[in-house]
C-alpha cells in the first residue's frame, strides 16, 4: 500500500502542495485530477523522490521511503511513467527498454517476453532511435520502460495527453490488464474523464494546493467536475 | 542558457590567462619540434626526441633522402600534427564525457594528467632503486595502467569529497576544480620539487626509418598507437557495455534514469574517475618525450578544452577531429605565425565564436538541467 502522509512542497517561496494526505489502495487504478497547474506532477514527482517534500512522508508498504533516492525507491518496486513520455530520445528503443536491467546489481540483457505482448509495436521499432517514434509509440515506450523494471506501484502522468483514440483505448486495455490480473498498483494522473470513468477505480480530485474530493470514480459527480475541473 | 555562456566566458578567460602566463610550455607542449626553428628535416626528427636522439640522428640524412624535402617535410608536419592531436584527443575525450554527464567543467584536468606522468615516473625509479637493471625496460608497462587507476582514483576522490556537494552550481563548480588543480600542483611541487625526467624504455627509444630521410621516433608512433586503441575503449565502454548504457541514459535524461533505477551518484564517480584516468594515460606518455614539472598540465589543458569546444560536448567523433585538426593545424601554422600569437589568433576566434553560438556548443543537458 502506498501512503503520503501530510505532505507539503515549494518551489522556493512558491507553496505548491499543502498537507496532501492520500491512501492508495493496493491492485487499484487510482486517479489523481485537478486542473492544469494544481501541483499533479509536483506530487507525483515528490512521490518518485525526484523532488523532495518540504514536510511529510511517503510510505509503500513497510518502507519509509522519504529519505530515499529516486534510484533505491525503483529498486524498492516503484515505477514511472513521466508527463511528456521523456523517453532517451538518441537511445533506440531496445536500449530504452534496458536501462532498467542495466541498472540491476546482477545486470542482464534479457528483456521480459511479455512486454512484447502487451506492446508489439515495440518489436518491429527495436532498433529505431526513441526521438524517432511518434507519440503513441512513445507512451507505449514509456510504459514498457517501467514496467521492465518489474514495479509494484507504478505511477503514470497523463498518458494520453496528445495520443490518437486507438491508442489510448489499447493503453486502457494493457493497464487494466496488468491491474487485474497481476496485482499491479497504479496511480494515474489524468485530465481526460471519459478514460478515467472507463478504466479507474477511485480518484482524488485537487484544488488550490489541496486534495477537496475522494471516493469511486462511479461517483465523480458532474458537480464536483463543475465545481475543480471546468475551466 | 545564460549559465552556460558564463562558463564559457570563465573557460575563455582562464584559458587566455594560462596561455599568456606560459606561452613557452604551451608552445614546447604542442610543438616541441619546430620550436627550434629549423626546416631541415632529418634536425627535426632528430631533435623532436630529445632524450632518445642518439639512433634518430643517425638514420636520418639529408643527403639519402628519396624524396624532394617539401614532401618529406610536409610527411613530417602530418606525423607530428598527429601525434600533438593524440595527446591532445586523450584529454578532450575525458573533459568531454565528464561535462556530457555532469555538467563540470573540469579545470583541474590538466592537473590529473600530471598526477598520471608522475606515477610513471614514480614506477621508473622503484624499478630503479628495487628490481634488477634488466627488469628496467618492463617498467613502463606497469607505468601505463598504474598511470590510468591513480589518476582516476583521485578523480574519484574529489567527485566524492567535493564536486559532488556542488552539483547544480557551476560557478562553484568551476571554483572547486580551479582550486583542485591548485593543490594538486602544489602537492606535487612539495613531493617532487621542480623539475624531473626519466628515461624511456629501451623500445621506445630511437626510430623507424620508413624511407630514406624519413624518420618516424617510436614514441610519437607509440603516443598515436595508445591514442587510437584508447578512443577504440572508449567507444566500445559507452556504446556496447551495461555501463555505458547507463551512462548515455543519465547524460540524456538524468532524473528519468534514476527513476528507472540507475544509481546516478555512482555513475558520476566512476565517469569522473574514468575521464581523469584517461587524461592520466595521456600523462604518462608526456614523459616520452618531454621533461616533467608540477605545471605540465596547464599548458595542454587550454589546447583541450579548444578541442572539445570545436568538437562538441560529448562527441566521440567531434574530439577525434577536432584533435587532430588542431595538431595539424599548430604544425602547419607554425611556419607563418609566430606560435604564441597563432594561439591568441585561435582563441579570440573561439571567443567570437561562442558569442555567436553558446548554446550550439554547450547542449543543455546533464546536471545543469536537473534543478
Ligand atoms: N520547476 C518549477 N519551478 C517553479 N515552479 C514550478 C516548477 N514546475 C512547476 N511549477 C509550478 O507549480 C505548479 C504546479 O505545477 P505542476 O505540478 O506541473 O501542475 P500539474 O501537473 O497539475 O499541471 C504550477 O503553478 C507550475 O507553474
Ligand atoms: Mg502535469
Amino acid at each position: 500500500m502506498l501512503t503520503i502522509q501530510n505532505l507539503s512542497f515549494s518551489y522556493g517561496v512558491i507553496q505548491v502542495l499543502d498537507d496532501i494526505t492520500m491512501v492508495v489502495p493496493t491492485g487499484r487504478i487510482t486517479c489523481i485530477l485537478g486542473r492544469n497547474g494544481v501541483g499533479k506532477t509536483t506530487l507525483l514527482m515528490n512521490v518518485m523522490g525526484l523532488l523532495r517534500p518540504t514536510i511529510g512522508a511517503v510510505l509503500m508498504g513497510e518502507h519509509d521511503l522519504t529519505d530515499l533516492a529516486a534510484d533505491r525507491r525503483s529498486a524498492l518496486g516503484l515505477g514511472l511513467v513521466p508527463q511528456g513520455r521523456r523517453i532517451f530520445p538518441r537511445l533506440t528503443v531496445i536500449e530504452n527498454l534496458r536501462v532498467a536491467l542495466a541498472a540491476r546489481r546482477q545486470p542482464t540483457d534479457r528483456i521480459p517476453d511479455d512486454i512484447y505482448d502487451l506492446f508489439p509495436v515495440l518489436k518491429t521499432m527495436s532498433h529505431r532511435r526513441g526521438g524517432d517514434l511518434s507519440g503513441g509509440q512513445q507512451q507505449q515506450l514509456a510504459i514498457a520502460r517501467a514496467l521492465v523494471a518489474d514495479p509494484q506501484v507504478l505511477l503514470l502522468d497523463e498518458p494520453t495527453e496528445g495520443i490518437q483514440p486507438n491508442v489510448i483505448q489499447h493503453i486502457g486495455t494493457v493497464l487494466r490488464h496488468l491491474v487485474d490480473e497481476r496485482g499491479l498498483t497504479i496511480v494515474m494522473v489524468e485530465q481526460y474523464l471519459d478514460f478515467v470513468k472507463e478504466i479507474g477505480d477511485r480518484f482524488f480530485l485537487m484544488d488550490r494546493r489541496r486534495v477537496v474530493a475522494e471516493g469511486l470514480t462511479s461517483d465523480l459527480s458532474a458537480d464536483l467536475v463543475h465545481r475543480h475541473l471546468t475551466v | 542558457m545564460t549559465c552556460a555562456r558564463a562558463i564559457a566566458g570563465a573557460l575563455v578567460i582562464v584559458a587566455a590567462c594560462v596561455c599568456l602566463e606560459r606561452p613557452s610550455r604551451t608552445l614546447q607542449a604542442a610543438a616541441p619540434m619546430e620550436m627550434r626553428g629549423t626546416t631541415t628535416v632529418a634536425v627535426v626528427a632528430a631533435l623532436d626526441v630529445a632524450p632518445a636522439a642518439g639512433e634518430t640522428s643517425a638514420a636520418a640524412s639529408p643527403s639519402s633522402a628519396a624524396l624532394p624535402d617539401w614532401a618529406l617535410e610536409t610527411l613530417q608536419n602530418t606525423f607530428a600534427g598527429l601525434s600533438a592531436g593524440s595527446i591532445l584527443v586523450l584529454l578532450a575525450l575525458g573533459l568531454s564525457i565528464i561535462f556530457g554527464l555532469m555538467g563540470v567543467i573540469n579545470l583541474a584536468h590538466g592537473e590529473f594528467m600530471m598526477v598520471g606522468a608522475y606515477t610513471a615516473y614514480v614506477v621508473s625509479e622503484s624499478f630503479k632503486a628495487y628490481l634488477p637493471p634488466g627488469a628496467f625496460d618492463y617498467f613502463y608497462l606497469v607505468a601505463l595502467p598504474l598511470s590510468f587507476l591513480v589518476a582516476g582514483g583521485v578523480g574519484v576522490l574529489c567527485e566524492y569529497l567535493v564536486i559532488r556537494h556542488l552539483y547544480g552550481r557551476p560557478i562553484e563548480t568551476l571554483l572547486a576544480t580551479w582550486g583542485i588543480s591548485l593543490l594538486l600542483i602544489q602537492t606535487a611541487r612539495l613531493i617532487f620539487g621542480d623539475t624531473t625526467s626519466f628515461t624511456p624504455p629501451s623500445w621506445l627509444q630511437g626510430g623507424w626509418r620508413v624511407i630514406p630521410g624519413l624518420v618516424l621516433p617510436l614514441n610519437r608512433l607509440f603516443l598515436i598507437g595508445l591514442c587510437v586503441a584508447a578512443v577504440a575503449a572508449v567507444y566500445l565502454l559507452v556504446q556496447r557495455t551495461p555501463f555505458g548504457l547507463l551512462l548515455r541514459a543519465t547524460t540524456e535524461d538524468r532524473p528519468i534514469a534514476s527513476a528507472l533505477g540507475v544509481p546516478t551518484r555512482w555513475i558520476d564517480g566512476l565517469t569522473f574517475g574514468f575521464g581523469t584516468g584517461l587524461a592520466g594515460l595521456a600523462g604518462a606518455i608526456v614523459p616520452l618525450y618531454d621533461k616533467l614539472n608540477p605545471n605540465m598540465g596547464q599548458s595542454y589543458v587550454v589546447d583541450s578544452f579548444m578541442v572539445v569546444v570545436v568538437g562538441g560536448i560529448g562527441k566521440l567523433a567531434g574530439a577525434v577531429v577536432a584533435g587532430a585538426g588542431l595538431g595539424f593545424l599548430t604544425k602547419y601554422l607554425e611556419p607563418w605565425l609566430q606560435a604564441v600569437y597563432g594561439k591568441l589568433a585561435v582563441l579570440a576566434l573561439i571567443i567570437v565564436f561562442l558569442q555567436w553560438r553558446p548554446s550550439g556548443l554547450f547542449p543543455d543537458r546533464g546536471r545543469s538541467a536537473e534543478s
